[in-house]
């Protein structure tokens, strides 16, 4: 069985003179229990309301989203969101952040394992000795390092991105994408991912599997046909990957069609 | 080397105004000990901030303003002293009528902060509870926006009536001028909460009472305190005026009594002693904010 499914979904969306606006036609897919999915399209293509719905941010207008075969209505314990822009409040330290997101999923933890668990996490993303600065006293990749460690210590089965480092500066993005990575292989059992970018190469890094979205459509569903642990020198250095990289580039400038041995079977 | 003399400019005014204080004056004028205290506690405060430029610039001018006051009054008297005053009487009013002028300062700060503090949790409370409904916004919004630009003042004779006691109608009136910035700023927080601080909020499934607590109360008292600071000084404005209606006790009806008796001397200090007191109540507010918002 599928962890999440969205069956035909849609959404209106109403516009600035009342009239219903069209953000997504009957999308349909399915994401395996411990897949990594990353959603990638042009903006305004309807990418991140699909994570909203995933969300539990917006209700779909029709259709049905289920997570282990129950229907989702709102947010729940069971998804953790990384947002793009930094979400933590800014009147918590990064440690209190922490700490705050764990409490919400632990609530029976008393102060000390809050403490010990909020250390841990801020940790393993590299904050070790900023645990008790304020946000504000951080740099951009500092604050989604926090971010995503508020995330992850929630413990949660499924994982929600929205371009996560789509405001970081590439040199930082390289190393939090690594770090993602190096997280996630260690993380047993492997959470399910769903993460929304419009930066090709980080999609097919990080991914299982790649939906494109066009005009409020998912289009394709792609698998990603490179080995883990994958190496990002060796992977940017192959020729097949440049081919399966070029076909998914064309796929936003053109209407080709995509080679037929990587069509996913799955989603669509 | 202008710059050099604008350096020592304020401690030679300090030396000269320290000896005309010292030199005799007419008779009419009594001891000099307080004003010259006031005068070296000016200056100390000078030397503390010697390497300040602005304050530097407010010592000439506090200084200059002093000699010019001491020189028309104690040296060469214009001749109505119950109008125009020495500052050596001035200050000295202190020593005479401390006890009554602390019991003023501690009526009316009584007085502020009960108004201040039922202000805090109606405006804070009632902000919150309409700013979270659409619908009771949508209703009390437009109301209030009428409602809210009335001075308060307006009110007092009517209070002082209607109500049962002269402190229970200042109290009223003291806290309407507070609440309604208030209670604008905290509905107006709540609506126009930054989205991605509320997304944040959601996905973490807070409990409503958690999301009050822990995210919209303090996300709201930056501009909490904003208006306290806006509020104290107007509302201490009110007090005063309030208590020259019908008080028996405080600074303004300190002020109004010796006025009623034609003590200028006794006014002007209680005019200047309101002053120091606002100007401590704004530095007190500016010490709350910087311990409450560290974050910033």
């Amino acid at each position: 069985m599928a962890k999440i499914e969205f069956d035909k979904i849609s959404l209106d969306y109403l516009d600035a003179g009342g009239q219903p606006f069209n953000a997504l036609d009957e999308i349909s897919f399915e994401v395996k229990e411990g897949e990594f999915v990353s959603i990638i399209g042009s903006s305004g293509c309807g990418k991140s309301t699909v994570l909203s719905i995933l969300a539990g941010l917006n209700e779909p207008k029709s259709g049905e989203y289920t997570i282990d075969g129950n229907k989702v209505t709102g947010t729940g314990r069971d998804r953790g969101v990384v947002f793009q822009h930094y979400s933590l409040f800014p009147w918590m330290s990064v440690r209190k952040n922490v700490e705050f997101g764990i409490k919400q999923n632990f609530p029976s933890l008393n102060r000390k394992e809050l403490e010990n668990k909020a250390y841990e996490y801020l940790a393993k993303v590299g904050l070790k000795g900023f645990e008790n600065k304020y946000p504000s006293q951080l740099s951009g990749g500092m604050q989604q390092r926090a971010a995503i460690a508020r995330t992850l210590a929630m413990e949660t089965d499924i994982l929600l991105m929205d371009e996560p480092f789509g405001a970081i500066d590439a040199k930082n993005r390289v190393i939090l994408q690594d770090l993602l990575v190096d997280i996630l292989e260690s993380t047993v059992p492997k959470k399910t991912i769903i993460f929304v970018t419009h930066d090709v190469d980080e999609a097919i890094y990080l991914s299982d599997r790649i939906l494109f979205m066009k005009n409020k459509k998912i289009e394709r569903s792609i698998d990603v046909p490179f080995d883990r642990p994958r190496k990002r020198e060796t992977l940017a250095g192959s020729s097949r990957y440049r081919e399966f990289r070029q076909d998914i580039v064309n796929l936003f400038y053109y209407d080709n069609e995509l080679r037929s041995e990587y069509e996913g079977g799955e989603g669509i | 080397m202008i710059r050099k003399i604008h350096s020592i400019l304020p401690h030679i005014l300090f030396a000269i105004l320290a000896v005309l204080i010292i030199l005799p004056s007419l008779e009419s004028v009594g001891e000099y000990y307080s004003f010259l205290t006031v005068v070296i506690l000016i200056e100390v405060a000078l030397i503390f901030n010697r390497k300040s430029i602005v304050a530097n610039d407010i010592g000439i001018i506090v200084f200059v303003f002093l000699i010019f006051w001491e020189y028309t009054t104690a040296k060469h008297g214009v001749k109505n002293g119950m109008l125009y005053p020495a500052p050596e009487n001035v200050f000295a009013i202190f020593i005479k009528d401390y006890k009554k002028i602390f019991e003023g300062i501690f009526s009316s700060l009584r007085l502020l902060f009960m108004a201040f503090g039922i202000a805090i949790l109606l405006g804070v409370g009632l902000g919150l509870f309409v700013g979270l409904s659409d619908r009771l916004s949508g209703t009390i919004l437009p109301i209030v926006r009428v409602i809210s630009p009335i001075p308060p003042v307006i009110y007092s004779p009517y209070a002082v009536a209607l109500l049962p006691s002269f402190r229970a109608a200042s109290i009223f009136v003291v806290t309407l001028t507070i609440f309604w910035s208030l209670f604008m700023s905290m509905v107006l927080s709540v609506r126009d909460i930054d989205k991605k601080i509320m997304d944040s909020a959601k996905t973490l499934n807070l409990s409503k009472r958690s999301l009050i607590l822990n995210v919209l109360v303090p996300y709201s008292l930056p501009g909490i305190i904003n208006s306290i600071s806006v509020s104290v000084s107007t509302s201490f404005l009110v007090l005063t005026a309030a208590e020259m209606i019908g008080a028996t006790a405080g600074l303004g009806w300190y002020v109004k009594y010796n006025s009623d008796f034609a003590n200028f001397t006794k006014v002007i200090f209680g005019i200047i002693m309101i002053g120091i007191v606002v100007t401590l109540l704004n530095a007190l507010v500016g010490v709350i904010r910087k311990v409450l918002i560290r974050w910033k």
